[in-house]
């Protein structure tokens, strides 16, 4: 409620605050919290009573591409991990402005829009 | 050249931008062949992020083809088909030399706050991002990477921040063997590092989100099981999760190949 308040209403906080909040709530004690994304710099509001009170670690980042590339094109290769399948639309650059509008309301059940040039295009 | 154009909160247009120039001995200048909308790039057109300015390309998630080298770069030449790392990084300072590649402390005016990324706003750098025909590319010898002959350019766009950004979150998690998972966020980087938790011996992977469609669903079978959590109660939408043994096993067969399983 918090949350949705001071996050979607007053825009005072980036980021998804409330997957935050059920990260901390729900991990045991002790645990990892384990956060990507992108966050606001310096506004997002965090339960700290309940992470030192429950002992939590949180680690947060973002992506070390290059450190981790070897290996993920390792997997790749092998078919343990196949990224493709997450594309979900194939856009021509041109109509930008309807990818951005149909991906923002997930139309089409829009997750993952690929952009292509129109030099790119067979 | 076509570039996107960011002209306010949720207005965004294609138009005719000037060609990016070679400024830096160590720039180079790519040809976009793939560029992906990433989830985070609505954060900018929804105008959430400070100093996104006027005028700016977005896009930290492409490949493209190097059309020209500054005199400095020696790792890659004209024609090199490459993936650029959403961070830009400058290889030298003490970050970067941990392989804290997304903490560089270089490419970013900013750089207390976060490290340079490609079209992410001032806040990030202001650099051009790769929803365009060209983009340039700085310290041209740290990031990019040429694609392997072997790998599908679509796969290759994604390694550029979904795939990485997804397993380092569950690398960080500190999974031990045997470990419960709940990854909060059904989109791509969430079942991504649902898809990594297997690798590092979870026993249990959960996905939660509010929505979550039959699309993930039909794609995902590999990755989890995906819980929707309504107002007053957490449903489970499918139970397709495998035990870890599973997953490298399947992953080895004709048949898993002719899967779109991610």
């Amino acid at each position: 409620m918090m949350q949705t308040l001071l996050g979607r209403k007053l825009l005072l906080q980036g980021g998804s605050a409330t997957a935050v909040h059920w990260a901390i709530n729900s991990v045991k004690k002790g645990g990892i919290v384990s956060i990507v994304g992108v966050y606001g710099p310096i506004d997002t509001l965090v339960p700290i009573g309940n992470v030192v009170n429950k002992g939590i670690t949180i680690r947060a980042n973002q992506a070390s591409v290059k450190r981790l590339l070897p290996r993920l094109i390792e997997h790749v290769k092998n078919g343990v991990l196949n990224p493709k399948a997450l594309i979900s639309h194939r856009i021509p650059l041109e109509y930008i402005s309807d990818a951005y509008r149909m991906f923002s309301a997930k139309l089409d059940h829009c997750i993952k829009p690929v952009l292509l040039p129109a030099g790119a295009r067979a | 050249m076509l570039a996107m154009n960011y002209r306010g909160p949720l207005r965004v247009r294609i138009d005719e931008m000037p060609m990016p120039e070679v400024q830096h001995p160590d720039d180079a200048i790519v040809r976009v062949t793939r560029s992906c909308i990433c989830g985070s790039d609505l954060h900018l057109y929804n105008g959430s992020v400070p100093d996104t300015r006027v005028g700016m390309t977005f896009g930290h998630e492409f490949t493209g083809t190097v059309e020209e080298v500054g005199s400095g770069v020696t790792k890659l030449k004209r024609g090199d088909h490459v993936l650029v790392p959403f961070n830009i990084s400058c290889g030298k300072c003490v970050f970067c030399q941990q392989e804290l590649y997304g903490n560089c402390h270089e490419s970013n005016p900013q750089a207390t706050a976060v490290g340079g990324i490609y079209g992410y706003s001032h806040t990030a750098g202001g650099y051009n991002g790769g929803q365009a025909e060209y983009v340039r590319v700085p310290y041209a010898n740290v990031g990019p990477m040429v694609i392997p002959d072997w790998m599908d350019p679509d796969d290759a766009v994604l390694l550029t921040d979904v795939v990485p950004t997804g397993y380092q979150a569950a690398e960080m998690g500190g999974i031990q063997p045997g470990d419960t998972v709940a990854v909060f966020g059904a989109g791509p980087v969430g079942i991504m590092a649902a898809r990594c938790a297997w690798l590092f011996g979870a026993a249990r992977v959960m996905v939660f989100d509010c929505v979550i469609t039959g699309w993930i669903l039909s794609r995902s079978t590999r990755a989890a099981r995906f819980m929707i959590f309504g107002r007053s109660e957490i449903r489970c939408c499918s139970s397709s999760a495998r035990p870890i043994s599973w997953a490298p096993m399947f992953a080895s067969t004709r048949w898993a190949r002719k899967q779109p399983a991610i």
